[in-house]
């Protein structure tokens, strides 16, 4: 059984349909790509598949491990196996990354992890992605730069160990060299157990992380699938000559 | 003890019994009169909320009983006297100082509070010593009717940090009456932290003010979580050139508190600065009024006076007003004031949930999150640790 099968997935906004019967699955052990203009409804397949309560699923099924999650809020499905590493990550103020990642760490384990073993832990991925420990001790995202907040996101990935991450835009915003050290971050993290579902603008995070599939998506729904060689046809083409072709 | 209720001869006895000298007793018969004088005030500052608050001042039961009191000081050179000593020593100080910057005349519960005054605690910090421990004093109110009053005396160059803990020995409603007035002198540096968490049927009046001289700076962190209504005011007085005061503070109410709460700076000298920074939150059926001014005067140029105030709803029956205002006589200043009130933004909920949070856990970390940005000012780690409980056991 595949970890996470989309099927026939209609999300609407405010009584506006925006996607229109998506299907689509990620396995454990891969990446899977969804390229898209703006506004094609990228996000709002990272926010449905996540559980944001304003986006209301009005047909179709979210399968995580085959069960129906479409119905369950976000903490639930986080629990189940799904991250989501934000576009635009919330600042909470007074809220330290240690604290918030060994709470929610807590909220997913059946045993409280020690102190001393979450310290072990964070610092462990702390080093895989290059960030300076004291990163841990500033509050959640408050007075990141762009590249931190990402950065951020890929930490919390990394600690809590989704089975299937969703980067919605991990990308942007990022320059050349944080863009780098973020996929690094991503690729090291990689591995049979768990998944990805990259969603991006731009080809050139596939330059760093290199997918299984690509999925190009237009007005709410996929238009074209392949493997890695779509997104450099995206690159070069744009995606309005591969609306016509 | 019999029970007897507030009265002129009741004030004299008061007098006779601890031996106080003439000018106290002239002090106190002189509140006595604007006590019966003064009307109650009607708590309507023609905001969009109102507080209930039926209490006859006139009805209470006057007390004279001495409140339980566990002082902790490490400095030998500090001095700290409570009303018997200072009275069985020398009372000039006491004589000079006391109601002077909370002057009996200001309201009724002012000149009440000054009538029947019994317990006093005096800290005098003497001329360019530092204290590196801070005081620690914790009050247990164990009576019906408490007036209680500090005075502190922060000598030219003195330095050092002074925290209050105000508690319930019972589950029964107490009348606190509580005035701080605090004389920084020249270049001294007060801080002061206080934790008021007295039980859900307690009425508590506050007033606490601080006259700054030259260069001298004043830390204020209020917090108030317990009684059932709180009535309470702190204001600065920046006086002195240079002088310099952070005032703020924090509240949390749940069931039917109420709050009135009231921080202000007086800016009177030049190169002056002042902070005013308040954050509560409001959970079941609390209301908040908050009332802030920051006033320059005409010869305080080139003063800073800021002011903010958040005020986090956590249900739908909380609520809250607030007025921040600016009263500024001289063009060159930089100042600033705002005010919100507002619930939890939801998309933050969101990022926190998808990360397995609960709705609880998420809206419980966030609060604290809220309230850290001041909780992390206070010096003493034992207060901090007091003040995270006291906001587990409210989000619980």
């Amino acid at each position: 059984m595949t970890f996470l099968e989309i099927k026939n997935l209609h999300v609407k906004i405010e009584d506006k349909e925006i996607l229109k019967g998506v299907n689509l699955e990620v396995d454990k052990g891969q990446v899977v790509a969804i390229m898209g203009p703006n506004g094609s409804g990228k996000s709002t397949l990272a926010y449905a598949l996540m559980g944001h309560p304003k986006y209301e699923i009005t047909q179709g099924q979210i399968l995580v491990n085959g069960e129906d999650v479409a119905s369950l809020g976000a903490d639930e499905r986080a629990k189940k196996g799904l991250f989501l590493s934000f576009q635009y990550p919330q600042e909470i103020a007074g809220v330290t990354m240690s604290n918030f990642l060994r709470t929610a760490l807590n909220a997913k384990r059946k045993e409280k992890i020690s102190v001393l073993d979450f310290h072990k832990l964070l610092h462990e991925k702390m080093d895989i992605l290059h960030m300076d420990r004291k990163f841990a001790l500033r509050y959640l995202n408050e007075g990141f730069s762009g590249g931190e907040k990402k950065k951020a996101e890929i930490l919390q990935m990394a600690v809590l160990e989704p089975t299937i991450s969703i980067l919605d835009e991990t990308d942007s915003g990022l320059d050349v060299d944080s863009l780098r050290v973020v996929a690094e971050g991503v690729n090291a993290l990689r591995n049979k157990d768990t998944g990805v579902l990259l969603i991006t603008h731009y080809q050139r995070i596939l330059n760093y992380i290199t997918p299984d599939a690509v999925h190009i998506f237009m007005d709410g729904n996929i238009a074209k699938s392949g493997s890695k060689e779509l997104a450099l046809e995206v690159e070069e083409k744009g995606y309005e000559e591969l609306k016509t072709s | 003890m019999l029970k007897e209720t507030i009265s002129k001869k009741f004030v004299e006895d008061l007098s006779k019994q601890n031996n106080e000298p003439s000018w106290l007793l002239d002090k106190r018969i002189s509140a006595y009169e604007f006590f019966k004088e003064k009307a109650m005030p009607n708590f309507n500052y023609g905001l969009n909320i109102n507080l209930d608050i039926a209490l006859d001042l006139e009805k209470l039961e006057a007390l004279n009983e001495k409140v339980k009191r566990k002082v902790v000081c490490n400095n030998k050179e500090v001095i700290i006297q409570n009303f018997e000593e200072v009275l069985a020593s020398d009372d000039s100080l006491l004589k000079e100082k006391l109601m002077t910057i909370c002057v009996p005349a200001l309201d009724k519960f002012t000149s009440m509070h000054n009538a029947f005054l019994n317990n006093i605690l005096v800290v005098k910090v003497p001329k360019n010593v530092e204290v590196k421990e801070p005081i620690e004093i914790t009050t247990e109110v164990n009576s019906s009717v408490l007036f209680d009053h500090l005075l502190v005396i922060a000598e030219e160059g003195s330095s050092f940090s002074l925290v209050e803990e105000l508690n319930s020995k019972s589950d029964d409603g107490s009348y606190v009456s509580k005035i701080v007035e605090i004389f920084a002198e020249e270049n001294s540096k007060v801080d002061y932290g206080a934790l008021q968490n007295l039980n859900k049927e307690s009425f508590n009046f506050i007033i606490k003010r601080a006259i700054l001289k030259n260069d001298a700076s004043v830390n204020w962190l209020d917090c108030c979580f317990g009684s059932k209504t709180t009535l309470s005011e702190v204001t600065s007085y920046l006086d002195g050139e240079g002088a310099s005061v952070n005032n703020h503070g924090v509240f949390f109410g749940n069931d039917k508190q109420q709050f009135d709460l009231v921080t202000k700076s007086i800016h009177n000298a030049p190169n002056t600065y002042s902070d005013i920074f308040t954050k509560g939150a409001l959970t079941d059926f609390s209301k908040c009024i908050y009332r802030g001014l920051v006033k320059i005067q005409k010869n305080a140029s080139n003063s800073n006076g800021y002011q903010k105030q958040d005020t986090l709803l956590l249900s739908g029956d909380a609520a809250a007003d607030s007025i921040p205002d600016l009263e500024i006589d001289n063009s060159d200043v930089k100042c600033s004031h705002g005010a919100t009130i507002g619930r939890i933004d939801k998309e933050k909920l969101f990022y926190l949930q998808s990360r397995g949070l609960s709705k609880d856990e998420a809206t419980k970390i966030y609060v604290k999150g809220f309230f850290e940005e001041l909780i992390r000012k206070m010096k003493i780690e034992k207060m901090r640790e007091n003040m995270h409980d006291i906001i587990d056991k409210r989000m619980q």
